[in-house]
């Protein structure tokens, strides 16, 4: 019953280590940089390496590996549904056949795509997890806010956008902590929720979603009421307590990134060719 | 005879994560039937914690957990009965409210353990009743129309309802105003005196403990420092202090009246016991 250690994705791990200490915008970009490079890279040398290169940065945060393991196990379902509508439908012709099943033949081909179709699945998580992880929500939505800050010339909302983010990402613990609070509350009242049929099990949520809803609302009030009591106006004039400052650690580390990403994403058969 | 006994109880949270806490450790405690004990201790001790071994609702991360000679890690051991005899309410519990009427809400208890349909209602009248609210009028309201207190009083009732032999109350009594408090607390009581209902109450306020308990017993950074008879729990004021809580205010009194002076007993719990003591050191008698 504790539903905090089951939603490792998105958390955020207080930690005092140099990947924590970088701009939220250095991180994001750099994340962005990693994105595009897991799929470009085609060949299992490539993924060797951004293998290494995760578990280095994963090192240097001083996050412990198996949490960020954990954080994969709600897309776990999604990765073998990935796996196995690749192996059989992949749309690559010919091939060796391994094995059929009935009518659908499985390629080596096919299934060495969709082995590197789920690995960036894990990759991806992997990358954006640590991105949660080491950044605080209040600094990642700065940081939107400040990437996005150009664009409200086309009338894109920046900072409210970015305050409705922070207060959704600050409200997910304190919701799940009020949802184990009322279903403990109504277990003790004899309610029981892992027993029964589909819908024997959707009518045991309403003792706890009523309660919930309701809370919600009322949280949602309170803080309205509590960010007018301090005038809240959003807009251009508001200052901020903490500036983002983009140091020359921020530099150095973006640039490592984007060249280790550029290097990666060239195939190794465009380095043996440059090779005399 | 000890109704809940607890062993060697440990409980981490989040364990294998960084954001690991142990909030209660090594605990053993019995409770015998009948008692009235009062749990005390500063924010962050452990009591909430401790409290929802009673009924399985926590597992316990080492040691034993015993309900009615039951062992409740035994796989084979019935949680829902043990939920059915010992009743938990917890801190706040007008937010557990979710039913159209107050007589629904608080027949989810007893409609969950299996009773027929008049005995359902019986049971609401009377656990309605038992709070102070009128089943004629209040039962066919929304819970969402009632005042603060008037749901922690339904949400009491949707516990009493069960009928358990057991009441364990998480801070019952705060955020109420005083009569609210003086009203809960009295029916409380008179739970215990008159049903013999065993009752284990959190609170914060020393004079509520002083007032109710027969034995109490003090928690500190998860593990229980003191246990024991109130009047000899209390008076080991300096130790109180020193872990943040305090001594009821009657106590205070007429411990400072002595160090004034004034030969008067310090051992009083109660506003009676200090008026007959401050009258005797007076020579009022």
């Amino acid at each position: 019953m504790e539903l905090s250690r089951f939603v490792t994705i998105g958390q955020y791990v207080p930690r005092e280590s140099p990947v924590h200490r970088l701009d939220p915008r250095t991180k994001i970009a750099a994340v962005t940089s990693f994105m595009v490079v897991i799929f470009v890279v085609r060949d299992f040398v490539g993924y060797g390496l951004l293998t290494l290169f995760l578990l280095g940065i994963i090192a240097l945060a001083r996050i412990p590996l198996g949490f960020v393991l954990r954080g994969l196990r709600p897309i776990v379902f999604l990765l073998l549904l990935t796996v196995v509508l690749n192996v059989f439908f992949s749309g690559v012709e010919g091939g060796t056949v391994v094995f059929r099943i009935w009518r659908f033949a499985a390629t080596r081909e096919g299934i060495i795509r969709a082995l590197f179709i789920a690995y960036r699945l894990i990759l991806l998580v992997g990358i954006t997890s640590l991105l949660t992880f080491t950044t605080s929500p209040v600094e990642l939505t700065d940081g939107i806010e400040r990437l996005l800050r150009p664009l409200r010339r086309f009338g894109v909302p920046a900072h409210e956008l970015a305050m409705m983010m922070t207060i959704a990402l600050r409200f997910i613990p304190t919701l799940l902590e009020e949802t184990e609070k009322i279903m403990k509350a109504q277990m003790a009242r004899g309610a029981v929720f892992d027993r029964g049929g589909a819908l024997r099990r959707a009518r045991a949520l309403v003792p706890v979603l009523v309660p919930l809803f309701v809370s919600a609302f009322r949280r949602a009030d309170e803080l309205a009421l509590a960010m007018e009591a301090r005038c809240y106006r959003g807009g251009d004039k508001r200052t901020r307590m903490k500036e983002l400052r983009f140091t020359p650690r921020d530099a150095a580390a973006l640039v490592v990134t984007v060249v280790i990403s550029v290097l990666f994403a060239i195939p190794l058969a465009v380095w043996q060719r440059l090779a005399p | 005879m000890a109704f809940i006994e607890v062993e060697d109880l440990t409980h981490v949270y989040l364990r294998g994560t960084p954001m690991e806490t142990t909030a209660v450790q090594d605990v053993t405690l019995r409770i015998d039937e009948g008692e009235f004990t009062v749990l005390i201790g500063p924010t962050g001790s452990g009591k909430s914690t401790l409290v929802q071994h009673f009924n399985a609702l926590l597992k316990p991360t080492t040691g034993k957990v015993r309900v009615g000679g039951r062992d409740l890690s035994d796989p084979k051991t019935d949680l829902r009965a043990v939920r059915h005899q010992v009743g938990l309410l917890f801190q706040y519990p007008e937010y557990q409210l979710f039913e159209e009427t107050v007589d629904e809400d608080v027949a989810f208890g007893p409609r969950n353990m299996g009773l027929p349909a008049d005995e359902v209602r019986e049971r609401v009248r009377n656990a309605l009743e038992a709070v102070g609210l009128d089943p004629a009028t209040f039962g066919p309201r929304s819970p969402f129309t009632l005042s603060g207190g008037e749901m922690r009083r339904v949400a009491t009732a949707g516990v009493l309802a069960m009928t358990p032999k057991v009441l364990v109350l998480d801070e019952p009594a705060a955020g109420l105003d005083p009569r609210g408090k003086a009203e809960i607390l009295g029916k409380i009581r008179s739970l215990h005196d008159g049903a013999g209902i065993t009752v284990v109450l959190i609170t914060h306020s020393m004079d509520e403990a002083a007032a109710l308990a027969s034995r109490v017993v003090v928690m500190d950074r998860g593990r229980v420092v003191m246990d024991g008879p109130t009047r000899e729990i209390f008076a080991r004021a300096d130790e109180l202090r020193a872990i943040g809580l305090g001594i009821p205010a009657v106590t205070t009194l007429v411990r400072d009246l002595r160090n004034r002076g004034i030969p008067v007993r310090t051992d009083v719990l109660t506003f009676e016991e200090a008026h007959a003591a401050i009258r005797e050191a007076l020579g009022w008698n």
